[in-house]
Parts: C-alpha cells; structure tokens; sequence
C-alpha cells in the first residue's frame, strides 16, 4: 500500500454518505444512524491494516451492519437471523397485470412501505437497490449464502410490491 | 410450448437476477427467449422493472455535517484530505527527527515497551473519540474534576485550567493503559481534543512522536510524567504542555 491513509480515504471515507444511507434503514433514526456509523468509521479505522480486497464498501458496510444490529439489539428488535430460505414470488399480480400501477406511488409510500419490510428483507432489498450491490457482495456483508440474498430478495420485492399495489388501489378508489 | 429451453418456473427466479446484472450470457440468452414467446413472464419483468422505478424515486439520506465533523475530528487530518500546506509538512519532519534522535538516544533499550505503551495510548485516545467514551466527569472546573479521582488511582494529580482560553478544560476520565488505573484529562482545541494521561514519573525524559497523523508529547514534572495525545499541530501540543506547565509553577 502506497499510504495508509489514502488508501483509508478510498476505501472507507468515500462511502460515509453510502454508509449513513445503509444505517438509516436499519435504525431509521438520525441520531442512533449518525452514532452507528461514527463508531463505524473508528472500527474501521482501527481494524483497516487487516482489510484485503479490491473494494472496500461490502467490508466497511459489514462493520456498519454489525453496529447497526448492536443498536438494534440494544432496543431488542426482532432478530435477524432467524430466516431461511423462501420460495420464488412473482411481483406481478394475477389479478392486476398493470405495472403502471405500481409506477404510480408516490417516494414517501414508497419509503414507509420499505420502512414496513421485515429487516432481513429490508436488508438486502436496500443493498441491491440503493446501493447497487451484486448479490455476492450482499451475501458477503449480511453473513448468508448467495441463495439465501437472492430468495430473500425476491420475497423483499413481492412483499412491497403487494403493499403498494394496495396503496395505489387504496389511493384510487 | 415446445421448443423453450426454461419452463416458466425455471424463468422466474431469474427475472429478478437478470435485471440485478447477475445471470451469466448463457442464462441470460435463454432467459430473452423464453421471455418473447411467454406473455406472463415478460408481465412479471414489466412489473419488477417498475418497482424499480418506484424505489428508486427514495431519495437518500444524507450525512449531516454534524457527523462528517465529528468523523474528521476523530480521524488523522491527512485521512480527511485537508488542505496540505507546507507547514504541518514541515513540523512532521522536525518530528521525524526528533523521534529518530530521542529514539536511539534513549530508547534503544526499552523500543519495544515503548512502542507497545505508544500504541496503548493512541487506541485509548481514538477510543475517547467515540460517543460516550470521552468523559466519566463532566466539567470546567478542576476542583470538581480533581476529587472525582480520589481513592480511584494511585497518584492524585492536578487538572489546571489554563489561563489561556486556547484549551478549556472539558473533563476527566480513568482508562486502563498497562494494566494500570491511569487518569486523563481532557482538553479542547479549537474543535479538536487533546487527551492528557498523567503516570507516575519513570525517569524518561521527555519525548515527541508522530504516529498514523497523531502526535505524542510527553514530559515530566516532579512525582509524575505527562503524556499529551491528540491531533492538532505538535506545535499546538507544545504550546499546551508550555501552557500546563505555566500553570503548574503558579
């Protein structure tokens, strides 16, 4: 490495705005995502010299997580871990084949019906869809196997989709 | 339906991976066929590709420059990029040196304990940065700030407030370094901290050293050794050891 530092600021720094993003979901509360990610960032700093890898976002997201759970844990929330695997749902209704439906809610129902997922679903839905993440890097960052991000995820968007599928029908009628 | 290499429930699950960039060009050709002979499943890419649409219209949350200072205060300026001037560059030099002169002089002999005691106290100081680590007294005043030490380590030191308005006098807390109930005590600059470990004194002299952009001053004075820990310019850590030090004679 040719400076530490540098390599810190691209690694870790770069992604503090990612980071806050990721900790408001899982906290959705300013003051406990800023302190999440504060305390982040200092584990980060203090663990860096044993970071290996190209990219250093799924490792630094893994910390954020970590401490986002503590937090969690702290208001005793539902656990995480207690999911498996899930059958494939379709997004699409049979009943209702409309996309431009779902195209027409608006981001604050949008934002409180991701805020409504179960966090296991929620987790993954946010790493893929904010974030961009692929699904190995999702799999490396919430602990579970490939399979596991992607059912969770197609169960994610089935589960939002329904919901706001019954908002815009609630919204129309 | 012949023909189709995927049945509808093996093209399912990869409509959602295929529009996550996640199927390989094999899966991805077998997938576009089925996908224009079958009516449901092109439905089912249409409705997953407009929930994007509509997740993606949540704008992010944003980083408060609350938290962006507190992050830059707790991390080494150089890891922030800030402006680099030749100044701090220059100091870090003399530092340099300073270290390289004091090091073989005085601690050929005792490297490795003080490299393991240097190390001790920068993890105790990026510690204190976190929420809820800094302080275990709050106040400006050392007479309230001096008696909460009592009984609690073996020395009973003095936090001055200095009479220059430069480093108020912010706290106390007790942190274990070599196994040892140390006191610190904590003092601001500017928007950065400075903590000050207080020992009984071993007989070293005094030294500087700069380690990951923290620096370490450390001194003596009667019965006990100093050590300073923060951020700030060595020249800003000198000027607070001078300062202490005036305060001290009073």
């Amino acid at each position: 490495m040719k400076n530490d530092r540098d390599q810190f600021e691209w690694h870790v720094l770069r992604h503090l705005d990612a980071a806050y993003d990721v900790a408001w979901w899982y906290l959705q509360n300013r003051q406990d995502a800023e302190d999440a990610v504060h305390e982040s960032v200092l584990k980060a700093y203090e663990a860096f010299a044993s970071f290996r890898g190209p990219d250093g976002r799924p490792w630094f997201f893994q910390i954020v997580r970590n401490r986002c759970l503590r937090f969690l844990e702290k208001r005793k929330a539902a656990p995480m871990s207690s999911l498996g695997d899930f059958e494939f749902e379709p997004v699409g209704a049979e009943d209702d084949p409309e996309a431009a439906l779902l195209r027409s809610v608006q981001s604050e129902q949008v934002k409180a019906a991701i805020s409504e997922l179960p966090p296991p679903f929620r987790e993954v839905l946010i790493l893929k869809e904010f974030q961009e993440q692929s699904y190995a890097q999702i799999a490396e960052i919430v602990g579970a196997p490939v399979g596991t991000v992607m059912s969770r995820l197609s169960r994610a968007r089935a589960l939002l989709a329904k919901r706001l599928r019954a908002e815009a029908w609630g919204a129309s009628s | 339906m012949g023909g189709l290499l995927v049945t509808c429930q093996q093209a399912r699950p990869w409509i959602g991976a295929w529009i996550d960039g996640e199927l390989d060009l094999m899966q991805s050709a077998e997938l576009r066929k089925h996908l224009a002979e079958c009516q449901s499943c092109s439905e089912e890419l249409e409705a997953l590709r407009a929930l994007r649409e509509s997740i993606r219209k949540v704008s992010p949350s944003k980083v408060s420059e609350e938290l962006r200072d507190r992050v830059a205060r707790s991390i080494p300026p150089a890891a922030m990029k800030r402006r680099i001037s030749a100044l701090p560059l220059g100091f870090a030099f003399v530092g340099g040196v300073v270290v390289a002169v004091v090091g073989t002089a005085l601690w050929n002999s005792r490297a490795s304990t003080h490299s393991a005691l240097v190390a001790e106290l920068m993890q105790s100081h990026v510690r204190s940065l976190m929420p809820n680590h800094l302080l275990d007294v709050v106040s400006t005043d050392q007479h309230t700030v001096k008696p909460w030490f009592d009984g609690k380590t073996s020395i009973s030191p003095t936090p001055f407030q200095l009479r220059t308005e430069g480093f108020p006098l912010l706290g106390g807390r007790l942190d274990l370094i070599e196994g040892q109930r140390v006191p610190v005590f904590v003092y601001g600059r500017r928007k950065h901290l400075i903590n000050l470990f207080v020992f009984p004194a071993s007989g070293a002299t005094m030294w500087l050293e700069d380690r990951q952009g923290y620096h370490l001053l450390s001194w003596n004075e009667g019965e006990l050794e100093y050590v300073a820990v923060s951020d700030v310019d060595s020249s800003d850590l000198k000027q607070f050891k001078a300062d202490y030090q005036t305060a001290e004679g009073k």
